[in-house]
């Protein structure tokens, strides 16, 4: 849930900044093409010229040194595009596109203050008399929506509510819009009047998510960030009632169920989460992420065997889901087959191959190697875990179960306690943990005293 | 004159001998005649020490028939002292361990018999099964086994040993045993019509024959309940025949000095009263015949409670039957005070408490209900009974706070009953919280929600609620593929507690029918069928559409001839009948339960007053109206159809200003099609703002 929530803040935030230099323009989509193409095959200056020349006929095309820049930031050569934009900002530095691309490297490196100064001029300078009224218009919103992001980011929420009112002034029912308004206005700690914006906003644009479960994502974010207990407490019993208010208001939706399935499985609660995991397949039978919510309920019911099929179904079809990928691991793992369990390693080693800096597909990695009997390959992974920092409270288990082989007790002890102390979050191997909980913490007293009495007997020995 | 002769030595010889022989006969005669005297004598006591010992024997029948074990022992005592019987030793043996030797059926009978007087039904069971080797057609041993089995948790062979039971009128079941088997059969969900059949192919006749003058008391009103068997179908014609034969065993009993008994009288009373009402109805009495007999069966109900509290003034039922007699006699003031006569003499009794709450709900003062039943739950907070009591009324006050406390005690004391759990759902649904109250039902387990109807029935409602309706289809196959209909039909109703929704209405008719065709005379099923199509009908599209309605008309008409007596039906048909067909005269008659039910003292809910009122007014009975339709709106729950028709009907007397606010508050109050219609069909004058 609060990884789905950040993901849901990036990816609201993405288009804003995204759509800044490619945004819909009159040129003419075959120069944009044919430039794009020299830029490709290493031919910078062709591609300059190219766009040079098809802004002649279409001045309203981004500076040509503005869209290589982006192309290159887009290509991971971020040193290019800041010599490039450096150029463009000197060649126009009235032009609002290479501060609005200049802020979007800002914001993509956390230079805030940086992003929010060019985001200022870019807007200061879309009202020049040079650009008429669609490219004004433009510039505008997306200085706006740029700062929106930068200052919500900063923690600003004044500012950011003051730039999505005058964005929402120009055009009322944007519903996508309104619903930014409404997560700012919530951060400002004002949930009725967050609950009236998110309302209009699903009327205004009903393709996005009904208005209780953007309040139960809210809730959530504030819930894992609270310190406090008692307040944490009482901000996830808010998350859950509006997750079924969600349910019930909109019972033929198959997001909301699975949500609140999925929800309650991070509780711990895994009937309870039954009957909405089973609604949400009956509402989304082929739906990947039903099937993919449903293989985690059967994984927490321990029923691995029903989860394969599920899985490998959606591996087939979307083999780049890593997250789905590490699920399908952990079943391979768990129906008790030799062959399968080799299969899961391989899987498990493509994963990590894939994206090298995930944590969490070391765990699984390490976690299969162990399932293979392989303590040596599953040491190392684990190792990679711990370096990064980030352990999972699935990860936690896996390595304290290794640790309890190796009898290092404690440590293993440590890394459950942490990992069963977290109050929400996905933990299929729970049940497991707690077990092997008990185990250790039995097997604690008696090392203690095992030492005492080798203390004990030293002085004795001559 | 003669001279005396010589006497011979010889002669005399013979004389001497003559008179020792003469002497000696006589001794032997004596002798003989003594003896003859003593065994004749000895003979006559033998003769009079049997027949005493028979008439211990008699005493002893007589004293196990009463189950008195003392009196049974002090005639074997004397039996013993009588005649040198062994089988005293094997009888006073048999009393002493409580089990009878498997080879003698007349003291496994005995066995059975008193421990089934005790309650002691594993025992009983054990003897009974001794019974069943040589006799497997006992009617009472194969249901004190099956008894025991429910007891011990295992319906399953309950029900084995109920298939077992040999046709009642080859089997002969006495009175006890006739009402032991319907209690099981009820239990087990099995069909009672050949109980009830044989109450009305024999019992009748034997009520009518003079040989039950001669029976015990408590005898007499085990025969009376007998009776009253047959009145759970609509009466047959023979049932009225028995009732003046009944009437007389009441008043015999009545007689009896025994609280025990009379207690059991008094509740027959009152089922009579019902019976009575309903030989009426079957049109096998008449209005006077019915009014005499009513009249005398009350006041000899009352003579009946009074006399138990003579006899017992701590017998609860007393005052519930006191309480329910001056309800009938519309005196619910005097039925309070009866109830608290009898909760000061019998502390709190969960019963007469459970009554004490329903009348004072009954007249508005269900605050002081509450307070009294919180006290007593203070008293005795482990009370389960009373827990549910005090919960059940606040749920209705509404005091949810307190609703929540009483059931957090009783969830300590029975976590898992399903009388806790359906009240704990019902605070969470009204408190909003359908997820929660659906999550405490899953913690149950499917299994153990489909084992009890009223669970089933929540549980549907939930589901729905929830906006988990797709996954009603499934569940409804599942509670289908169950053995017994008041499932399938719980599980309707639970539909029929919420929103109507056309898309399930398909699929619960289906349910309904498949269920129907297994067990077709399944009231509960009947009577669900009927209330689903008369909600289609209503809130189908299109409104009363023709075919619809007249199938609903059809079904409820069905299930009023089994239950003639059922408000709901009354007042479903009514409107139905009225709203649906514009036929308001057959709809007056179709609310003539409610009046009858009315007139005897009966309580009304809030939406059968409403219908009353509704068909009141469509029938020009204005001032009638008024009345049923203001205490319904006094009974609540709040309703836009009362409002509006209230508005009509004192628009109708003449005082519109006094119909206008209620058009408003009609207006602010959830409305449904036909609320809406019936807005839109008031007059112009009513309809303007005041």
């Amino acid at each position: 849930m609060t990884r789905s929530a950040l993901a849901l803040v990036l990816l609201l935030a993405a288009p804003l900044f995204a759509q800044t230099p490619s945004a819909p323009k009159p040129a003419t989509p075959t120069d944009l093409e044919e430039a794009l193409a020299l830029f490709k095959a290493n031919k910078v200056q062709e591609a300059l010229d190219k766009l040079a020349k098809a802004g002649k006929t279409t001045p309203t095309l981004s500076p040509p040194k503005v869209q290589v820049a982006q192309w290159f930031f887009q290509a991971g050569n971020g040193q290019a595009a800041r010599s490039l934009i450096e150029q463009a900002l000197v060649e126009d530095p009235k032009h609002p596109e290479g501060y609005l691309l200049n802020a979007n490297f800002a914001y993509g490196e956390g230079r805030l203050t940086d992003a929010v100064l060019n985001l200022r001029t870019a807007l200061d300078l879309s009202a020049e008399a040079r650009w008429d009224a669609e490219q004004k218009k433009r510039f505008a919103r997306e200085a706006r929506s740029g700062l929106i992001e930068t200052c919500f980011a900063r923690g600003d929420y004044s500012a950011a509510k003051e730039y999505a009112l005058e964005l929402l002034n120009a055009d009322p029912k944007n519903g996508v819009m309104r619903s930014r308004l409404a997560t700012i206005v919530f951060r400002q700690d004002k949930p009725a009047e967050a609950e009236k914006e998110y309302t209009q906003a699903f009327a205004d644009d009903p393709s996005i998510d009904p208005p209780e479960l953007q309040l139960a994502n809210q809730w959530q974010l504030r819930a894992v960030a609270e310190p406090d207990a008692t307040k944490q407490a009482a901000h996830f019993e808010k998350v859950e009632g509006w997750l079924q208010k969600a349910v019930t208001a909109h019972p033929k939706s198959a997001k909301l169920p699975r949500e609140y399935g999925l929800w309650l499985l991070n509780a711990g609660k895994t009937d309870a989460a039954g009957p909405y995991i089973e609604a949400a397949g009956k509402l989304d039978p082929a739906g990947k992420e039903t099937s993919v919510a449903r293989a985690i309920w059967l994984l927490h019911k321990k029923d691995a065997a029903a989860a394969e099929p599920l899985l490998d179904a959606v591996y087939k079809d979307a083999p780049g889901d890593l997250n789905a990928l590490s699920f399908l691991c952990l079943c391979l793992t768990e129906t008790g087959d030799e062959k399968k369990r080799k299969r899961a390693a391989e899987l498990a080693d493509t994963m990590v191959k894939q994206n090298p800096k995930s944590p969490a597909g070391y765990a699984v990695l390490g976690w299969c190697s162990y399932k293979l009997g392989k303590a040596d390959d599953a040491e190392k992974a684990f190792s990679a875990v711990l370096s990064a920092g980030q352990v999972s409270s699935d990860g936690a288990f896996f390595i304290a179960k290794l640790l309890a082989d190796k009898q290092k007790h404690e440590d293993a002890h440590k890394l459950l306690t942490g990992a069963l102390g977290v109050k929400h979050g996905m933990f299929i191997y729970r049940a497991d943990a707690k077990t092997l909980l008990d185990e250790v913490t039995k097997k604690l007293p008696e090392k203690k005293e095992e030492k005492k009495e080798e203390k004990k007997e030293e002085p004795k020995k001559p | 004159m003669a001279t005396p002769q010589p006497t011979s030595p010889a002669r005399h010889r013979w004389s001497a001998r003559r008179w020792l022989v003469t002497a000696c006969v006589l001794a032997v005669v004596g002798v003989g005649i003594g003896a003859v005297v003593v065994v004749v004598v000895n003979k006559l006591d033998q003769r009079q020490r049997a027949q005493a010992a028979v008439g211990q024997w008699a005493r002893f029948d007589k004293a196990a028939r009463a189950g008195d074990e003392t009196e049974m022992r002090s005639a074997l005592d004397t039996i013993s002292k009588l005649t040198a019987d062994p089988l005293c030793d094997r009888y006073r043996d048999t009393l002493s361990t409580g089990e009878a030797p498997p080879d003698d059926q007349r003291l496994c009978l005995l066995t059975t018999t008193l421990h089934a007087r005790r309650g002691r039904w594993a025992e009983a069971a054990r003897e009974a099964r001794k019974r069943l080797v040589y006799e497997p057609d006992d009617w009472i041993s194969r249901c004190l086994v099956a008894l025991a089995s429910l007891a011990a948790g295992d319906p399953d062979t309950a029900r084995e040993q109920l298939d077992r039971l040999p046709d009642p009128r080859v089997g002969g079941p006495n009175p006890a045993g006739l009402l032991l088997a319907n209690d099981l059969f009820r239990r087990t969900g099995r069909d009672t019509t050949p109980l009830r059949r044989f109450v009305n192919d024999v019992v009748v006749d034997v009520l009518n024959s003079p040989g039950v003058d001669d029976d015990p008391p408590a005898v007499k009103v085990e025969l009376i309940d007998c009776y009253l068997l047959g009145f759970d179908d609509p009466p047959p014609a023979r049932l009225g025949t028995a009732i003046a034969a009944v009437v007389r065993l009441a008043d015999a009993a009545a007689e009896s000095d025994d609280a025990a008994v009379l207690t059991r009288l008094g509740v027959s009373c009152n089922r009579l009263t019902a019976a009575i009402d309903r030989l009426h109805r079957a049109k096998q009495m008449t209005v006077g015949q019915r009014d005499g007999l009513a009249k005398e069966h009350e006041a000899r109900t009352a003579r009946v409670w009074r006399r138990v509290k003579e006899l017992s003034p701590s017998t609860p039922a007393a005052y519930h039957g006191l309480a329910q007699h001056e309800v009938r006699a519309n005196r619910l003031p005097a039925a309070i005070d009866e109830v608290r006569a009898g909760l000061k003499e019998c502390g709190n009794d969960t019963g007469l408490l459970a009554l004490y709450s329903l009348l004072l709900r009954a007249t508005d003062r269900t605050d002081e209900a509450l307070r009294t039943l919180a006290a007593a739950a203070d008293t005795d907070p482990t009370n389960l009974q009373l827990l549910l009591l005090v919960a059940e009324t606040a749920l209705d006050a509404p005091r949810r706070d307190v609703a929540a406390i009483a059931l957090r005690h009783a969830s300590a004391v029975a976590p898992t009953d399903p009388r806790v759990i359906r009240l704990d759902v019902r605070l969470k649904l009204q408190r909003g919280d359908t997820h929660g109250g659906l999550q405490r039902l899953r913690d149950l387990g499917e299994p153990a929600i489909l084992a009890e109807p009223l669970l089933v029935r929540i549980y549907t409602r939930a589901l729905h609620d929830a906006g988990l309706g797709v996954l009603l289809p499934d569940w409804l196959e599942r509670v289908g593929k169950q053995e017994k209909p008041v499932v399938a039909a719980a599980a309707i109703r639970g539909l029929m507690d919420t929103a109507f929704d056309a898309e399930l209405a398909p699929l619960a008719l289906k349910l309904l029918d498949r269920t129907l065709a297994r067990w077709p005379s399944d009231a509960d099923a009947l009577a669900a069928r009927a209330v689903l199509l008369a909600r289609w009908a209503e809130y189908g599209s299109p409104r009363w559409e023709p075919v619809r309605t007249r199938d609903a008309v059809f079904a409820l008409e069905r299930v009023r001839t089994i239950s003639p007596d059922d408000a709901d039906t009354a007042a479903i048909l009514a409107r139905l009948r009225l709203k649906g067909l514009s036929d308001q005269a057959k709809a007056a008659k179709d609310i003539a339960p409610l009046l009858d039910a009315r007139d005897r003292g009966g309580l009304l809910t809030g939406e059968q007053l409403a219908v009353v009122g509704m068909v009141q007014l469509a029938n020009g009975q204005t001032e009638h109206a008024i009345t049923a339709l203001e205490a319904a709106r006094k009974l609540g729950p709040p309703s836009a159809a009362v409002c509006v028709h209230l508005a009509l009907a004192y628009h109708t007397r003449g005082d519109t200003d006094r119909g206008r606010p209620l058009v408003v508050a009609a207006r602010r109050l959830p409305n449904t099609p036909q609320d809406d219609a019936d807005l839109n069909a008031l007059p112009a004058t009513l309809r303007e703002t005041p």
